[in-house]
C-alpha cells in the first residue's frame, strides 16, 4: 500500500513540475551543440544529408519512383529516429541522473519527463527537415493525415511507460541497457524503413510481425495513402495496454529501491 | 509547524565485495558489514531514533563513514529505509551537494534560474533573489559568462548563494564549509547561520566543532551507524 502510494506521488509530482522537464530537456539539447554556429540546426542538417545520400543508394533497389520512395524514407527514418530515441535514452535515463538521484528528492518522474521531451525537441528538429523534403517532393495529403496527431499522442505516452518499465531496470541492471541499444540497431534493419515489405516475402512477414512497423504505419500509412491502417492500430494500442499495466507494476515495485542500484 | 522524527531507522547497502566469514565484520571506517537473512549487507545506520521540533538545531558529528551524509539523504527522502521510518511535516530543503545541476555550458545567471527551478520557484521569485545573489557572490560581469570558465572558488561562491537563497521548514545542510579565501568563508559562516535562524528546524553536517557549537543547541554523534552519544549544546555566539 505504502508502495504505491509512494509511486503515485512520484508521478503527481512529476507532472506537476513538467515545466522543469521540458527545461532540463531544453539544456540538454543546447549543451551539446554549444559554440557551434548552426546550433541545434546540426540536428537537422544532419538529417537532411542523410536522406539525400540514402534515397540516392537505396532508390534503385526499390520499384517504387526516386520521389515516391524519398518520402517513404523520410517519415520512416524521422519517426525511428524519435522511437529509438524514446527508448534508448528513456531506459538510461536514471543511471544518467545518477547525481540528482542521490543528492536531491525530486521525483524520479522528472528524470523520465526529460528524458521524453529531449526526445520530442530532438524530433521536432527532425521534422523540420523531413517537411522541407516532404514539400520539395510535392507531397500530398488527404483528412486522414489528421490522425497523426493522436499517432503522436500514443508516441508520447509509449516514451513515457516504456523508460517507467526500463529506466529502473537498467539501473539495476547495467547490461539491459547496452543490449537495448544493440537491440535497436538490429531492429533497424528488421524494420521497413529503407526497405519495402513484399507480402508473401520472408521480408513481408518479418514486417508484420514486427511491433515497430505498425508504430510506424500509424504515420506514414495516413501521409502516404491517406488510409487509417486500423490493424496497426489495434496492435499499438494492445501493447500500449499491456505495457502501461506493466510498467506501474514495475515502478511500483522498484521506486524505493532505485536509489540503491544507480 | 514543522516536525522531524526519525523513528528506530536502520538502512542496509547491498555488500558486492567477498562473502563474510564470521557473524559482523567493523573497519574504523564506515558502517558495520553484517549477515541478514543470509545475504551480506553494509549496515549504514543502525537503529536511529530522535524527535525535532520547532527551533531545534541538530548537529551530526563522527568520523568519516560514520552515517552522517546517509543519515541526512534519509532525512531528505533520498534513501528509503529498511526498517523504521521518517515522519517529516513541513517543506524540507536539502544543501546535500551545492554542485548539483550546474551546467557547465550555461551562463552563472542562467544556472540560477535552473536551479531555482529545481528548487520549485516561479521565474518572478527567482528574478527577486538574483540581486542578492549578485552581491552575495560578488561575481559582478562574470555572472554573465558560462559557467566552465569559472575557478573553483567562484562556483563555490555561485552554489552557496544560490543553496541559501532558498527558504524552507527544515534544512539539511552537508558539511561544505571551509572551502574558499578566508573572507569568503567568513561570509558562509555568516550566511549559514542566518539561513539557520530562519527556517524552523535545521540539521547540520560537520567535522568542524565550531560551526556546530555556533549553530547548534544539540549533537549527535554517530559510529558506526549507531548513536553514540547525544548531548545538549550550550550555544556560543
Amino acid at each position: 500500500m505504502n508502495q504505491i502510494a509512494c509511486a503515485t506521488n512520484d508521478w503527481i509530482e512529476g507532472f506537476r513540475n513538467w515545466k522543469l522537464g521540458v527545461q532540463l530537456a531544453l539544456e540538454d539539447i543546447r549543451d551539446r551543440y554549444r559554440r557551434s554556429v548552426l546550433g541545434i540546426l546540426w540536428v537537422t542538417a544532419t538529417f537532411l544529408l542523410f536522406i539525400g545520400i540514402k534515397a540516392f543508394v537505396f532508390s534503385s533497389m526499390n520499384a517504387m519512383s526516386m520521389a515516391a520512395f524519398t518520402q517513404y524514407l523520410t517519415i520512416g527514418f524521422a519517426l525511428w529516429t524519435l522511437i529509438n530515441m524514446l527508448v534508448v535514452d528513456g531506459s538510461a535515463t536514471l543511471v544518467r541522473s545518477r547525481q540528482w538521484v542521490l543528492s536531491s528528492s525530486l521525483s524520479y518522474a522528472i528524470y523520465i519527463l526529460q528524458a521524453v521531451f529531449r526526445s520530442f525537441l530532438n524530433f521536432m528538429l527532425v521534422a523540420i527537415a523531413a517537411i522541407i523534403i516532404l514539400a520539395f517532393t510535392k507531397m500530398s495529403l488527404t483528412s486522414a493525415a489528421f490522425s497523426i496527431i493522436p499517432a503522436f499522442v500514443l508516441y508520447f505516452v509509449t516514451g513515457i511507460w516504456v523508460s517507467a518499465l526500463l529506466a529502473p531496470i537498467c539501473a539495476r541492471f547495467r547490461d539491459i541497457l547496452y543490449a537495448l541499444q544493440t537491440g535497436m540497431r538490429i531492429m533497424f534493419f528488421a524494420t521497413p524503413i529503407i526497405w519495402t515489405p513484399t507480402p508473401g516475402t520472408t521480408r513481408g512477414l518479418i514486417a508484420l510481425w514486427n511491433p515497430f512497423t505498425h508504430y510506424l504505419e500509424i504515420v506514414r500509412d495516413p501521409l502516404i495513402h491517406g488510409t487509417v491502417p486500423v490493424q496497426s492500430w489495434i496492435i499499438v494500442g494492445s501493447i500500449s495496454l499491456v505495457g502501461i499495466i506493466a510498467a506501474s507494476f514495475s515502478y511500483t515495485v522498484t521506486r524505493d529501491r532505485v536509489a540503491f542500484w544507480v | 509547524m514543522a516536525r522531524l522524527i526519525a523513528d528506530r531507522v536502520s538502512l542496509y547497502f547491498p555488500y558486492t565485495g567477498k562473502p563474510l566469514d564470521s557473524q559482523t565484520a567493523i573497519a574504523k571506517v564506515g558502517g558495520a558489514i553484517i549477515k541478514r537473512n543470509g545475504r551480506t549487507y553494509v549496515r549504514a545506520l543502525h537503529n536511529v531514533s530522535f524527535e525535532l521540533n520547532n527551533g531545534d538545531r541538530l548537529g551530526l558529528v563522527g568520523h568519516n563513514g560514520s552515517g552522517k551524509s546517509t543519515l541526512l539523504k534519509v532525512l531528505a527522502g533520498i534513501y528509503k529505509p529498511q526498517e523504521g521510518r521518517i515522519i517529516t511535516e513541513g517543506k524540507v530543503g536539502n544543501a546535500l551537494n551545492l554542485s548539483l545541476g550546474f551546467r557547465n555550458e550555461a551562463t552563472g545567471r542562467r544556472n540560477i534560474y535552473i536551479k531555482g527551478m529545481i528548487a520549485g520557484l516561479s521565474h518572478k521569485d527567482i528574478d527577486s533573489l538574483i540581486p542578492d545573489i549578485e552581491v552575495f557572490t560578488e561575481l559582478g560581469p562574470y555572472l554573465d559568462q558560462p559557467f566552465h570558465t569559472y575557478s573553483q572558488g567562484m562556483r563555490m561562491r555561485l552554489g552557496l548563494a544560490i543553496a541559501t537563497a532558498f527558504r524552507y521548514d527544515i534544512l539539511l545542510l552537508d558539511e561544505w564549509i571551509g572551502a574558499g579565501d578566508a573572507a569568503f568563508r567568513v561570509k558562509a559562516a555568516e550566511r549559514t547561520a542566518e539561513l539557520a535562524e530562519q527556517s524552523s528546524i535545521l540539521v547540520l553536517a560537520s567535522h568542524n566543532p565550531k560551526i556546530i557549537s555556533r549553530n547548534c543547541d544539540r549533537k549527535i554523534t554517530l559510529e558506526y551507524g549507531e548513536i553514540s552519544d547525544d548531548e545538549q549544546v550550550d550555544p556560543e555566539s
